[in-house]
This record gives structure tokens, sequence and C-alpha cells, in this order.
């Protein structure tokens, strides 16, 4: 993504309207950056439903999203014009993605577990994908890659200036250190992180099930695999090769073999006992549209074992077929995120 | 609010200028209106007569014109579009596609896609009245495009009628005249800077003047001046998918003389198609002089619809080089 999404503009908006002028270009820039102050998670989910073309949770959410720009545009179309409301919550997004942001991770994780099934359409012109996924490489790479070698050189010096017998400890030298200690603690989970997954592939064996990957077996270690990596995940965000890192786990419960055998969510989660679910669920109790495979397991606690819970699922998830056959590797990865969308959004 | 905003207000019943900033009128620039005027206020509707029925209880009804480049936002806005241009010298053919098209709908499903609605059915229907009415032409015709702005034809289609997605087509034929003014001049061009942005460009020739060897060239090098100058100015560029169409094939297969591929296809290839996206050939006789079987009407109208209603691919994003960026190897580890 060479050119910024301000630069942009005028190619995403176009698919709305044909008619750009300079004068409304502006406005809806304007209208945009304030809207990009909003810092509530609630707000961002509801612009993603606008994007998507699905009911907003709070209305409220919509009225400050229409209301921002009927501001600086008196004629702006309020009600009844979906796909401008939609061009413009999807530019909108990416306008959010592009500065980094502590929210830009709930906002990627939502967006992306919503295109699970396919049931909702987005305008494919502007790239809130590409944005997504371009976020959540940029934080997983920037909580995990923690530089000590300039820290390294500030402790030395440091070190020399205590050793003076005029050195008087200051602010500036006290706000040095907490940084420099808490640099340390990151670097020592980023360690622990990667040791511990690593033990974990090497060691075969579910930490939650006390067995081999290969005696639980398939469908059922899939999400065993994505709850017992979400434990290991000391940050925020998966690594940027968690895919990689999950097909490798059903890989090993495959005897080593490669997956060629697709299941569907439905095979998957009915694999496990009702405890079992509990387990991979942790406190998540609600449904979301961001969450269908966590929404698919809370349902599915009112039923017996084995019985049919995908009637229960309409409302939010109509239209996700949790029949439909699919690479394991993707529901397991799936898993994974919806849990970390939780996490990032407590 | 910000203070010094004003509104724009009508006096005229059933103006929607404080709506949507279309003028009754049709005059593009409100301010020329003998009923317009700006209110300080955005309360101050006392101007408006309160008869008339609120907004939410009426149901707007498109008068079936063609669409303007002004009131084309009352599609877009709805729903997602693609667009697509016609362009080529008066009497190519351009009108008789959309005609055509719009007919072969009139009859039932065409290739796959049935008939989902359409804004600007009186619009098409004035671009085949001249097909359909008995005259004493012995040729059929279609009216000329008048206008030299742009106007849209909307066309919504479903691959079944049950289908939930409606695909929504713009169609704009720009007129021969607009045509051969940008073809002349740089600031012409630059006023079709529209069609930089559209799904897919359809430049017609005229087939009968390829037949012709008096004409032939001089229509070809004409046909190679626009699209060198659409580069040249940006209109076109790598984002451009232009499909070139010879028109009135029945009247140009007979000529042996004339080399198709050589003079066509070879030709416009190795002086374009590098600075295009993508440039695809199509021959059509989508109104033939004489219906038989092997040139049916509609003939090659297929072809061409279904390369404006195939689903894009999105540009190629430049690739970001391959980079050590951990130095764990686990950051690095793939299955």
């Amino acid at each position: 993504m060479s050119n910024t999404a301000k630069q942009r503009f005028a190619d995403w908006y176009l698919s709305a309207d044909l008619e750009l002028t300079e004068d409304s270009q502006n406005k809806r820039i304007e209208s945009i950056e304030e809207l990009m102050k909003i810092n509530d998670k609630l707000f961002w989910l509801d612009i993603i439903r606008i994007y998507l073309g699905i009911e907003v949770n709070d209305q409220e959410n919509f009225d400050k999203f229409i209301g921002e720009f009927k501001n600086k545009d008196s004629i702006f179309p309020v009600s009844g014009f979906n796909n401008l409301h939609k061009t413009l919550a999807g530019i909108l997004l990416c306008f959010r993605l592009e500065k980094p942001q502590e929210i830009n991770k709930s906002i990627s994780l939502a967006y992306l577990n919503s295109r699970f099934f396919g049931q909702f359409s987005s305008n494919l012109k502007i790239p809130v994908l590409a944005y997504c996924n371009a976020s959540l490489k940029t934080w997983a790479i920037k909580e995990r890659n923690i530089d000590l070698s300039e820290r390294r050189t500030e402790i030395v010096d440091f070190g020399e200036r205590m050793e003076e017998d005029t050195y008087v400890v200051d602010l500036e030298d006290q706000t040095f250190v907490t940084n420099a200690i808490i640099a340390l603690v990151d670097k020592n989970r980023s360690l622990l992180e990667e040791t511990n997954i690593l033990w974990w592939l090497f060691g075969e064996t579910s930490i939650i099930l006390s067995e081999d990957f290969k005696k639980v077996g398939l469908p059922k270690i899939c999400p065993i695999v994505a709850r017992e990596l979400f434990d290991l995940i000391t940050f925020s965000v998966h690594p940027v090769r968690a895919r990689n890192i999950v097909n490798k786990a059903l890989i090993l419960a495959n005897s080593g073999k490669a997956l060629s055998k697709d299941f569907t969510v439905f095979q998957t989660i009915n694999s496990l006992t009702i405890d079992e679910r509990k387990i991979v669920l942790g406190n998540y109790k609600s449904d979301s549209e961001f969450l269908p495979c966590l929404t698919a397991l809370f349902k599915s606690l009112t039923f017996a074992e084995g019985a049919d819970w995908t009637p229960a699922l309409g409302g939010k998830l109509t239209g996700a077929d949790f029949k439909k056959s699919m690479n394991l590797t993707s529901i397991s990865y799936q898993i994974l995120c919806e849990l970390l969308l939780v996490k990032n959004l407590e | 609010m910000e203070s010094g905003l004003q509104f724009k207000r009508c006096n005229q019943a059933g103006c929607t200028i404080h709506e949507d900033g279309v003028c009754l009128e049709d005059f593009d620039d409100p301010t020329q209106c003998p009923h317009f005027y700006l209110a300080e206020d955005e309360e101050s509707d006392s101007q408006i007569d309160e008869s008339e029925p609120k907004k939410k209880d009426v149901i707007e009804l498109f008068d079936g014109e063609q669409l303007t480049l002004n009131n084309v936002k009352k599609v877009t806005y709805k729903y997602p579009t693609e667009v697509v241009y016609l362009i080529g010298e008066h009497d190519s053919g351009k009108t008789t596609i959309l005609a055509t098209l719009f007919e072969m709908f009139q009859m039932g499903p065409f290739f796959n896609y049935n008939f989902a609605g359409s804004y600007t059915q009186v619009g098409f229907e004035r671009r085949c009245f001249y097909s359909r009415i008995e005259s004493d032409r012995s040729v059929p015709d279609t009216e000329r495009t008048k206008l030299l702005e742009f106007n849209f034809l909307h066309l919504a289609l479903k691959t079944n009628p049950a289908a939930p997605e409606t695909i929504h087509l713009l169609l704009s034929d720009i007129s021969g005249e607009k045509f051969k003014r940008a073809r002349n001049s740089s600031d012409e061009m630059r006023e079709l800077s529209l069609m930089s942005r559209a799904k897919i460009v359809n430049y017609v020739i005229d087939g009968e003047k390829l037949a012709k060897p008096r004409l032939r060239f001089a229509a070809i090098n004409e046909a190679k001046l626009f699209i060198q100058k659409a580069l040249d100015v940006g209109v076109f560029d790598k984002n451009t998918k232009l499909n070139f169409i010879v028109s009135k094939w029945d009247l140009l297969n007979p000529i042996i003389d004339f080399n198709y591929q050589e003079h066509i296809e070879n030709a416009f290839t190795r002086d374009f198609l590098q600075r295009l996206r993508a440039l695809d050939f199509h021959k059509i006789a989508v109104r033939p002089f004489e219906i038989t079987k092997e040139f049916e009407l509609g003939h090659g109208l297929i072809k061409i619809l279904n390369s404006w209603l195939v689903e894009d691919s999105p540009p190629l994003e430049a690739k970001e080089p391959a980079s050590l960026v951990h130095e764990r190897m686990i950051n690095n580890y793939t299955a």
C-alpha cells in the first residue's frame, strides 16, 4: 500500500458517487478525521457492521457516524443510501487502520473473524481486508520485537554516571530505568512464549486433555489446539506465523501426514464433550457476528452431546453455514482469532 | 453546528434541493433558479409547503429517463454499481448495442442473466424507438445520442430470480461529437477522465467503414489517435480494461481484402497492450443487416456482456520485499 488512504480516497469514494468535487472530498475527509478521534471499541464494531451492510448494535453509533458527515455537509443523505454509507464506513476503517493505535487490534480481528463463513458482502474495491492484515502483522511484530541492544548502551552509560560522586538520581533517569526494566520484562515474555510454543509442539501432547495429539485425533484436536495456543500466547495478538503453528500441531495429530480431509465446524464442535467445550470457550457467554465459532460453542452447551444445535444459530449468524466442509487449519485458526478478539475487547 | 453555515432551500413544492442538492428545474447551478435561496437556520423550513406530504410518506418514482452525472447518485448511493463506457465515432453502433441489449432482456433471460429492473427504461426505449416503428427506412437505425454530457442507463441483473445479489450496471454511451472533440484536444480528453475509473471501457469501431477501402484506414487511425491521446492524458492507464469492438461484423466478414487479424488485433495489441491492464477484441453484429443463421439478432452481445459482468480481480499491489524481520527462528517458521 504505497499511497496513503487520503490519496486513495477519491478512487474508493467514486464507487458510490461518480461526481466527487474537491469541496465534497474535503468535507468527507474532515468528517472522517473527526470520527477517528473516537476511541470506543463498540463504536468501531458498529462501523464494521455498517461496512458489511448489517444492522448496528447501537443506533447512537450509526447516528454519530452519519451525523458527523451531515455536520460538514448539510445535504448529506441520511437514510436509504446503503451503498454510500457502506463505502464511507469502509474508507473510515482504512483511515483508522492506517494510523497505529491499540484499538486497531480489535478492529482487525473483528473484521477478519466476520469473513469466516462469507455470508456478508462488502465492497472489495476498498481494501479493508488488506489494511486489517497489515495492521495485525504490524502489531504482532511490534509487541514481540524488543531491541535490547540500544538499551544496553544506555544502561552502560547510566552505570558510569552512577559511579560519579556527584551523581543524583533525577526523574529522567528514573523513567529510563523503568522503561529499561519493562523492555526486559517484555523481552522475557517474548522468549517465554516462543519457548513454550516450541516445547508444546515438540512434546506433541495436549495440555487440556493430557493426551498425545495423535491419540486425541481429528477433528477433536482442532479447537483444543486453538485454545492451547491461545493460552500460550503472552501478548494481545498472535505471532505472525500462528496459522503455520496451528497447521503443524494438526499435522502432528494426524501422525505427521498432511491434512487431506475437510471437516465442518459442526463436526468439530460436536467431537468435544460439554466440559471440553466449556474449557475451549473460557468466559465467553454471548453471541456475535464477529465470534461465530465461539457463539456456536456457547449455544451448543444447552443441547445434549451429539444433538444438532445449528437451529439455535439464527439472528446475527443467519447465513453462516456451520455444516460446510472446511480445512481444519482454517477452523482452528479462526477459533484462535476469536479468542484473541474476546481478550482484546475485555 | 458551524456558524455561517447556510442551507439550500427552494420555494417550489416538490423540490428536494434541501435533501439531495438536485434542483427541480434542472439547473446545474441552483443559484440560477428563481425559486432557490439560502437559509441561515436549518430549522427554518417555513418556506417549504407544510401541506406537502412528509418525505417519509412519499415513495420517489424515477421518471425512467437516462440519468445525468448530477442525478446518477440516486442509484450509486443506494447500490454498488459497475460503470461501463462505450465510446467511438458517431454511427459506430454504440447506442445500438445498448438498445439491442435491452431488447434481448425483453424477450426473457439472456446469457444466464435475468432482468431485475432498470431506473432508465424510458431512456432505453428511446434508444430502441427507431428500430421498432414501421418506417420507410430500409435499414434499422437508432436515434443518435444527442447529449454531449455524460449520461447513464441503469440495468439491474440477477443470475437467477431467487439470487440474493443483484448486479447493477451503469452504461454510458458517449456521443460521437464528444468523442471527436476529445480525440483532437487534450483539454476535451481530460473531460472524459471519469472513464479512468470505469470497470471497463468499450471502444466501438464501425465495421461498415472497415469494409470500405477508402474509409478503413482513416477509421483505424482515428481509433489509434483516440486511444493514444487517452493514454497520454491519463484517462487510460495500467488500470484500464479496454474492449475493442468491431461492430457490423456481418458487413465486414465477407470482405476478403481486409486482414482483420493483422490490422486490428495485432496492430492494437502491439501499440497499446503494454500500457493497459487488459485489451480484448470482439466482433459483433447486434442488429445484422439481414438475420441469418450465422448472424442472429444480438450476435456477439453475449461475450461483451460477459466481459462486463465478470468479477474483477483486484489490481496487483506491489509485493513487499521479503526480509528477515525477526531475530528468532520461530517467527519465520513455516510448515
